[in-house]
């Protein structure tokens, strides 16, 4: 791309995003199936209108592409950024034909919320949404954990032309083959191997806790989609408390942790290299943090006497924590129980677990375990190097799959995005503030969106300000790309203005 | 925002409407009519924002039973929801089988008025909030909703479908000419010019 954008540029862009637009028109078949399966014909007319906008807009801008287009890493940075927002406008119209949603910024809300599997959600009236609205909000929360680019990726574009860059640009760098388009069709068998297990698993579990057999199955599905995908969607206003089951927890927690696992660790086991899970790093920083972080939250609601006993404090504790670390965001408290209840200490242990979340190349959000980790690696390099002689030699390195080099520059890269992370959660915060949310609701509210958590201590709703929507919308988006693809939209808005 | 000073007011309002129906309702009784007794019903949100305040205490709620009823043994699990929000409420199997429609998308639930004991953190259920029911009532019927069938939307439906599978034919069309260009690129060993 040159430094002043032309026509073709926008063209390639649109096209790609376009390839999007029809992947999430095919999508729409799982909820048609459902609102055929279950009778519910009002609300497959609106999924047959999605699909067709979906369809159409696709095809008219994937008819863009130039015969001649070179596409470069900027047109997959910003075709990447692009084709998030345009998922979300089309992804939003069954959510504003439904009824369901005070105006069509909350259904996109909504809908962001769900790709990033983020998990926050304005509907009104949850509890009387229809099977397919349902599975739709889930199916989205699904597609967006494996990537909508991934989704595109595997099925729509051959694969060559600028196909790494769209992959980079959605926040994955891990590659499983050398080739990014094996690397993405991996991704969906590992998901979809997945998706049989966690489905029977949970629909067993529901069973056995008393739901009927058919709504076990439908609970089991889209709550192992949620959990998969770390998306934190549930299919009652209650959330995860609507089962009063631990039973039902513990399974799940099995497929959110799975879930926020990194891709190539799950190839990497999934192909015999067990021994993977004890030596790599993201896994020794995820459950190092998540040990820290559970007994500073465990301290804060001992101290304050929230639970009447040991059992109940490490039931709402842990799951709590561990929901808000692998950022997956079910919750078995109320959201308003967070603020009333628990107390400043354990509040700030959840901020700094929803603010690290789970494992580059997985379906989490936040900083990730892995640059947390090289960060300390770093921390503890440079000690080391201020502790022996000058001369002394010393290896540098980390272990993720296979042993890396863990120079000046990775670090710096990995600190620059932490710094982008923690710079978007002071912004997230000040908004909450401004919009007139105490400092610690608002923090917490703005570490949940900027890690794509989902966890909410009652911000989120329908009736909060219009720009506190928007800024939350911005915010998922950015940290669910995790900077880069923004970055480039941004240079790419800047350098079309200035050429006027 | 949360107007906490508000909700204090209202819950010391709710405590005192709800010590003058203390003792209006019989324990033990399973489905009964609705009692002539004025009772002050406690809103869900009322419950959570005094939360410390109620813990303990008998009280009263109304709201439609939504969802699924959960059995465990001879107990079960009914989820209530009022405007404010839902609260599981812990009731013989027997009463919960009594409820003839739980709220979904095909239904509105039946209207149940449920005395009983409130948990802020139900030592007994692991933490959760909860009602351990003393006495249910339906105060309504549920009933079928039907769902408009739009005949606008079915036109759009049908216009968009027929938009969307000429606007994929002229794709695929134009994607065969231009990987057939790509190859021919490729034979003369000139390549397409794309990158990656």
């Amino acid at each position: 791309m040159r430094n002043h954008p032309r026509k073709e540029d926008y063209l390639i862009i649109l096209s790609y995003a376009g390839r999007v637009a029809i992947g999430l028109g095919i999508v729409c078949v799982a909820p048609m199936l459902v609102a055929i399966a279950e009778g519910e014909w009002s609300v497959l007319v609106d999924f047959i209108i999605c699909a067709g906008a979906c369809l159409l807009s696709g095809a008219l801008l994937s008819m863009c592409m130039p015969d001649d287009a070179h596409p470069g890493w900027l047109h997959g940075m910003v075709a990447t950024a692009v084709s998030w927002l345009l998922a979300m406008v089309l992804a939003a119209i069954p959510y504003a034909l439904s009824g369901h949603y005070g105006s069509y910024l909350d259904c996109m809300f909504d809908a962001m919320s769900g790709f990033t599997t983020t998990g926050l959600t304005l509907v009104l009236d949850l509890d009387h949404l229809s099977m397919a609205l349902n599975t739709w909000r889930h199916v989205i929360t699904f597609v967006g954990g494996q990537g909508v680019v991934v989704l595109a990726l595997s099925f729509l574009i051959d694969g060559s032309a600028g196909s790494y860059e769209l992959y980079v640009g959605e926040g994955k760098d891990e590659r499983l083959f050398p080739s990014v388009l094996h690397t993405a069709k991996a991704i969906w068998k590992i998901s979809a191997a997945y998706f049989v297990v966690g489905v029977v698993a949970l629909w067993v579990t529901g069973i056995a806790i008393g739901l009927p057999v058919k709504a076990a199955f439908y609970h089991g599905m889209w709550i192992y989609m949620a959990a998969w995908s770390t998306g934190g969607f549930a299919p009652m206003s209650q959330n995860f408390l609507y089962y009063h089951s631990a039973a039902y927890e513990m399974v799940s927690v099995v497929f959110f942790v799975a879930g926020s696992l990194n891709f190539a660790l799950h190839h990497a086991v999934l192909t015999g290299s067990r021994r993977e899970m004890i030596k790599n790093i993201e896994t020794i920083s995820f459950f190092a943090s998540f040990v820290i972080l559970f007994s500073i939250v465990a301290a804060g609601l001992t101290r304050g006497g929230v639970y009447p006993d040991l059992v109940a404090m490490m039931r709402k504790g842990f799951f709590q924590v561990i929901s808000g670390q692998t950022t997956t965001g079910f919750m078995t408290i109320s959201a308003r129980q967070f603020a009333l209840e628990w107390g400043d200490l354990a509040l700030c242990g959840m901020c700094v677990a929803m603010m690290i979340g789970g494992s580059a190349g997985s379906t989490a959000g936040g900083i990730k375990g892995l640059r947390v980790g090289a960060l300390l690696l770093a921390v503890r390099n440079d000690g080391r190097r201020l502790l022996l002689p000058p001369s002394a030699v010393f290896k540098k390195k980390m272990h993720m799959i296979e042993d890396r080099y863990l120079g000046d520059e990775q670090v710096r890269a990995y600190a620059l995005i932490t710094v982008l992370y923690v710079g978007m959660w002071v912004f997230a915060t000040l908004a909450g503030v401004a919009a007139g949310y105490p400092a610690l609701d608002a923090a917490f509210e703005a570490a949940s969106v900027t890690g794509n958590v989902g966890l909410s201590i009652g911000v989120t709703a329908p009736a909060m300000p219009i720009f506190l929507k928007i800024v939350y919308i911005l915010v998922i988006w950015a940290g669910r790309l995790e900077f880069m693809a923004i970055l480039a939209l941004g240079g790419f808005i800047v350098s079309a203005v200035r050429r006027r | 925002m949360y107007g906490c000073r508000r909700c204090a007011l209202a819950a010391a309002f709710q405590i005192m409407g709800m010590a003058a129906s203390v003792g209006a309702w019989a324990d033990g009784a399973s489905v009964q009519t609705v009692p002539t007794v004025p009772v002050q019903v406690v809103q869900y949100e009322a419950l959570l924002e005094g939360a410390s305040a109620f813990d303990g205490l008998r009280v009263t709620i109304q709201g439609e039973a939504i969802g699924q009823a959960m059995e465990r043994g001879t107990m079960a699990w009914v989820n209530v929801a009022d405007k404010s929000g839902a609260i599981g409420v812990w009731m013989s199997a027997e009463e919960a089988r009594s409820i003839s429609m739980l709220g979904s998308y095909s239904c509105r639930g039946d209207e149940l008025r449920i005395t009983g004991t409130f948990h802020r953190a139900c030592a007994e259920h692991g933490g959760d909030m909860d009602i351990h029911a003393e006495a249910v009532a339906i105060v309504r019927a549920g009933e079928r909703v039907v769902h408009p069938f739009s005949v606008a939307r079915q036109v759009t439906a049908a216009f968009l479908s027929l938009a969307a599978a000429g606007g994929l034919l002229l794709l695929r069309s134009r994607d065969g000419k231009r990987r057939a260009l790509e190859s021919k690129y490729a034979k003369s060993g000139k390549g397409s010019g794309h990158g990656r």
